[in-house]
């Protein structure tokens, strides 16, 4: 792994030296607008969406804070779960996965204004359902609480949108299809069907009984598994060899885990219903699934755990906003997905369920895992799209920490408490007003750690319109480094 | 007795489920054998570094922290 002089690395990457623009400048040329335009949108989202987080932790301990309809608990929490995962996670995910489709098929992107419209589309229609459920007119169904009008809009939008992934993969310069984007168009294939059925089979043609609660955590649990994670994995596969300059430790570990991924993920969502009202073969189907999918895990921590342990490695990691945050992210994609398999156990489930040991799961895996990864990947694309250096490495620096400090200590705070919490519910010795009552210096932890979440994603945004604010000092060169 | 309207309509539904569960199914067998057919595990020492090119190469460090 050398390190080029940085003469060396402005050269080869500024076009304008060599009289015209390399394949790789082309490409980023061309995805210019629509990547850039959902990550705006995905920042945007993220802040506003922490924002009503932080509200809602706040309410747990001082109740009458805001005391307005709109803003009451069950209101301001759903519209935080909607506005991240929507708005943030959806977004950016459209933003890193039109990005990686085209540089791994070496396809420059055609017709950019088909993804924007899509955008536009997909971001009002957020903009109307974020309305309703502060209106009041929610569905009371978690993950599709937004009225149900607002599904078959989203649903163009994303087929406009998720479209140009496999646009770009049709169209294709190589041969070989890399393991991400075998992640990214199972994830572009899956979404729909999820989407379509769960809206049918709940919300316009509802099932009777239990089977709406099933068909609510197949989705609940797959939007995350089946979406949002195939392309945080796909994002790691990609930038930590990338940046590092060293292929995957084995890559046909990494082939084995996708397939094995594809196999067990979509069966494990069962597991949010352990002990209810539903069949219980289904529900050990969903267990035997949730264990099994510590095969697809293992594969990968143990590729990134190879790929990164080097004699050099660890400078380079600490050394690049992008990898610094991916392997982050990579590292509790392995815990949390270990956290979850566990989880699903009936005798461990007995205790967490209900509790806040699950809240800080879904935290350790929508923020610790995804969003920190999709840090890392917006670090190293938008310097390339937007031909400008980061403006400041203070800011990448105090977005690291607020966040790290932020999201592990709110895992670390909600576990422990949840534990507490579900063995005094189930010894059954306290009054649930004292059991309330003790839960209160842990509510406060929970809004710290949350603040500092949402003051790094602060830093973030600002940082990332700082970035691409006009008059921001514009530099040659797709690829930018250290000056 | 014939079945009320919405359990017919069920019926229906759970056929037509039953039958997307089988096209995915049928599209990821597709989509594995076609993999094996167009060589994508023939070499995977040399595709592993299918992300590398002229001008982001295998060893060069790609990202820095700006300074």
């Amino acid at each position: 792994m050398s390190s080029p002089s940085v003469q060396n690395i402005l050269n080869r990457h500024n076009p304008l030296a060599e009289g015209n623009l390399s394949r790789v400048a082309q490409i980023d040329r061309s995805l210019r607008s629509p990547v850039v335009f959902f990550t705006v949108m995905a920042a945007l989202w993220l802040v506003i969406g922490s924002i009503f987080g932080v509200i809602s932790a706040i309410k747990l301990h001082i109740p009458e804070f805001l005391n307005i309809e709109a803003l009451t608990f069950g209101r301001s929490r759903t519209l935080h779960l909607n506005m991240v995962a929507y708005g943030w996670s959806f977004n950016a995910i459209f933003a890193v996965s039109i990005w990686l489709m085209h540089r791994l098929s070496r396809a420059e992107l055609r017709n950019g204004w088909v993804p924007i419209l899509g955008g536009i589309g997909w971001n009002l229609t957020l903009v109307y359902g974020m309305f309703a459920i502060a209106g009041g007119q929610m569905t009371g169904v978690e993950w599709l609480e937004m009225p149900r009008e607002v599904a078959p809009v989203l649903g163009v939008c994303f087929l406009l949108i998720g479209l140009w992934s496999v646009v770009a993969f049709s169209r294709r310069q190589t041969t070989h299809v890399y393991v991400s984007q075998w992640y990214i168009l199972a994830a572009m294939f899956w979404l729909p069907i999820l989407y379509l059925v769960a809206q049918m089979m709940i919300l316009w043609f509802p099932a009777r009984g239990t089977v709406q609660a099933i068909t609510n955590w197949w989705f609940g649990h797959n939007a995350i598994g089946l979406f949002l994670t195939p392309v945080g994995v796909a994002s790691m596969y990609y930038f930590i060899p990338k940046v590092l300059g060293r292929p995957i430790h084995s890559y046909y570990l990494s082939v084995v885990g996708f397939w094995t991924f594809a196999l067990f993920y979509n069966w494990a969502g069962i597991h949010h219903l352990l002990g209810g009202p539903v069949p219980v073969w289904l529900q050990s189907a969903g267990i035997v699934a949730s264990v099994m999918m510590v095969i697809p895990v293992l594969v990968t921590a143990i590729n990134f755990h190879y790929t990164t342990t080097s004699s050099q490695a660890w400078g380079a990691i600490w050394g690049s906003p992008t990898l610094r945050f991916t392997v982050f992210g990579a590292m509790n994609y392995t815990l949390s997905s270990f956290a979850g398999s566990l989880m699903a156990l009936r005798d461990v489930n007995a205790v967490t369920h209900f509790t806040n040991f699950t809240i800080g799961h879904a935290h350790h895996g929508m923020h610790a895992f995804l969003t920190m990864a999709l840090f890392g990947a917006f670090y190293f694309i938008l310097p390339r799209l937007a031909q400008r250096e980061w403006p400041s490495a203070a800011m990448i620096h105090l977005h690291f920490w607020l966040c790290a400090i932020g999201t592990i200590g709110y895992v670390v705070v909600m576990s422990i408490h949840g534990w507490m919490q579900g063995m005094q519910w189930n010894a059954a010795v306290m009054t649930p007003a004292q059991i309330a009552a003790a839960a209160e210096p842990w509510n406060y932890a929970r809004t710290i750690c949350g603040s500092l979440m949402t003051l790094g994603h602060i830093v973030f945004c600002a940082h990332v319109l700082w970035m691409l604010a006009p008059r921001a000092e514009k530099r040659q060169g797709p690829t930018l480094f250290a000056r | 007795m014939s079945p009320a309207p919405a359990e017919s309509f069920w019926d229906l539904s759970l056929l037509g489920i039953f039958l997307l569960g089988l096209v995915f199914l049928g599209s990821a067998i597709w989509a594995l054998s076609w993999s094996r057919r167009s060589g994508q595990f023939d070499d995977l020492e040399r595709d592993s570094r299918s992300i590398f090119d002229a001008d982001e190469p295998e060893g060069v460090v790609q990202d820095r922290f700006p300074q």
